[in-house]
């Protein structure tokens, strides 16, 4: 018999579902790197797509490759993308500020319940973006904040692209 | 670890004051240049806090709510989760604001070996928790009026009265002191001990609640232990208010202690998570009435969009929509 693909439930062992664990290790999850298991990320448009549509930097890559072929201002892209969405939408600018991390929102999203990967519980989601939020453009260099590099843009990618925007955690 | 870093900021902050004040005599310093201070950057930060905040629109209506829009006429609308009038985003906020209405609902959920599946249940320690904290706290804050009014409002005394009902011990301890210290301890071992928890916590959420309990249990101590001098207290608020500040040095050296942890909080207010103080009156999932239905919403910065129209596409793709046998409408 062929061995199961992972998009077919014969992929996943029902046995180790149950034993999903939910606590995080111990650690700080800033050290651990996003890891592109086959299944866990969207692949990325064909360059032609691309052109046609005149998006930015088309190239043949996928997320597994180590050399991500980033413009080479991707940093400055990036920053100037998040300074514009905190002047269009207060949700982006407040939310990024006033979260306590009461942890209420943990237990909340399906991707971390059912997967178990404690990134995608949404108060550490939003923490990726909010440690690089804190170095830019709040007080610079501080307890919870990082630099932009190239890893927290594959975490982004993963991570950010996991969430439906159900919103579920925001509710409680 | 993270904790008892912020353990030790807090405990060094109140010993600097301790060691300020009754080792090197700066009592002007920490008895009202330091507060003054911590008042104006509390003050100016607030104002600029929510000044950035109220700059950044609301293009759309994003309440998130669990219950019924407003629709047909036949289908009950949640009116208080789903407000589709402003009255009712009043009542939502008020609940919100007031009793955590929200995180009332809170769940806790857990794979438990024995159904081998995932199981849901209530979880209200952390809104007990929280209401307790915040509760007491702003009970504490305004019983502190009475050190600071000459003569002290009868609504005050009223408090002090109703918080300390039960008349156990001399000076009468309050429950709000006790609920404060005993909901803080609470907050600060649940972060603690759940690993999800321990995941997600940076430095600052722990030295705000250490602060906060080390505050606390300097007034406590202050209060009960220490019984402190009470109109020597009275007279550096009353002069702190009237701009004519006296500093005793006859006052203890926990008092300053207290008295500079509590400048610390206003003066790091503005900077840390706390702004959730005035944040929660801003966020648009909850402040909003939901009428995206009822009312067009424009975005305020209506960018043009360029639009690829039905003519174009067919221009561009004719022959091979011909040749498929698609119709067309063009030649």
């Amino acid at each position: 018999m062929a061995e199961a693909r992972f998009d077919e439930m014969d992929y996943y062992d029902q046995d180790e579902l149950v034993q999903i664990r939910h606590d995080p290790p111990g650690g700080s999850w800033m050290d651990v790197p996003a890891e592109f298991r086959p299944g866990t990320w969207i692949y990325p448009a064909k360059p032609k797509h691309l052109e046609y549509l005149g998006f930015p930097n088309p190239r043949k890559w996928s997320p597994s490759d180590e050399d991500w072929k980033l413009p080479p201002n991707w940093k400055e892209i990036l920053h100037e993308g998040m300074r514009e969405r905190l002047e269009k939408y207060r949700s982006f600018r407040l939310f990024m500020d006033i979260c306590v991390h009461c942890g209420a929102c943990a237990d909340k999203c399906h991707f971390f319940l059912g997967g178990g990967d404690p990134k995608n519980m949404p108060v550490l989601r939003a923490e990726l973006l909010r440690s690089i939020y804190r170095k830019d453009f709040l007080l610079g260099r501080m307890a919870g904040s990082r630099d932009l590099k190239e890893v927290v843009v594959k975490e982004w990618l993963l991570l950010l692209l996991h969430c439906t925007d159900c919103s579920r955690w925001s509710v409680f | 670890m993270k904790f008892l870093l912020a353990l030790v900021l807090v405990t060094a902050l109140g010993l600097l004051a301790a060691a300020g004040t009754s080792l090197l005599g700066l009592y002007g310093l920490f008895a009202f240049w330091i507060p003054y201070a911590a008042i104006l950057i509390f003050a100016v930060g607030m104002v600029v806090r929510v000044i950035r905040w109220a700059r950044s629109p609301v293009p759309f209506r994003i309440p998130v709510t669990c219950g019924q829009q407003k629709s047909l006429p036949w289908i009950r609308t949640n009116a208080l989760d789903n407000p589709h009038s402003g009255w009712g985003a009043v009542g939502r906020m008020a609940l919100e604001i007031l009793l955590f209405r929200s995180l009332f609902r809170n769940t806790r959920a857990a794979v438990l070996p024995k159904q081998r599946r995932i199981v849901f249940g209530p979880d209200k320690w952390l809104w007990f928790g929280a209401l307790a904290f915040h509760w007491s706290l702003l009970v504490i804050l305004l019983r502190h009026l009475r050190l600071f009014t000459a003569p002290v409002p009868g609504w005050v005394v009223g408090l002090e009265s109703l918080d300390g009902f039960f008349q156990v011990g001399v000076p009468v301890f309050f429950a709000s002191s006790v609920l404060f210290l005993a909901a803080g301890t609470f907050l600060l071992v649940r972060r603690l001990l759940s690993p999800q928890l321990r995941y997600i916590s940076i430095l600052g959420d722990y030295f705000a609640v250490v602060l906060l309990l080390g505050i606390g249990s300097t007034g406590f101590f202050l209060r009960h232990v220490l019984k402190t001098d009470v109109s020597a207290v009275k007279e550096l608020a009353v002069g702190l208010v009237h701009f004519s500040p006296v500093a005793s040095p006859d006052l203890h050296w926990l008092f300053y202690a207290h008295l500079f942890l509590v400048s610390v909080l206003f003066a790091y207010f503005p900077f840390s998570k706390l702004v959730h103080l005035g944040g929660i009156f801003l966020s648009p999932t909850r402040n909003l009435v939901n009428n995206n239905r009822a009312k067009r919403h424009v975005n305020p910065w209506d960018t043009p969009v360029p639009v690829h129209t039905y003519q174009e596409y067919e221009e561009e793709f004719r022959d091979k929509m011909v040749a498929a046998g698609i119709p067309v409408e063009g030649k």
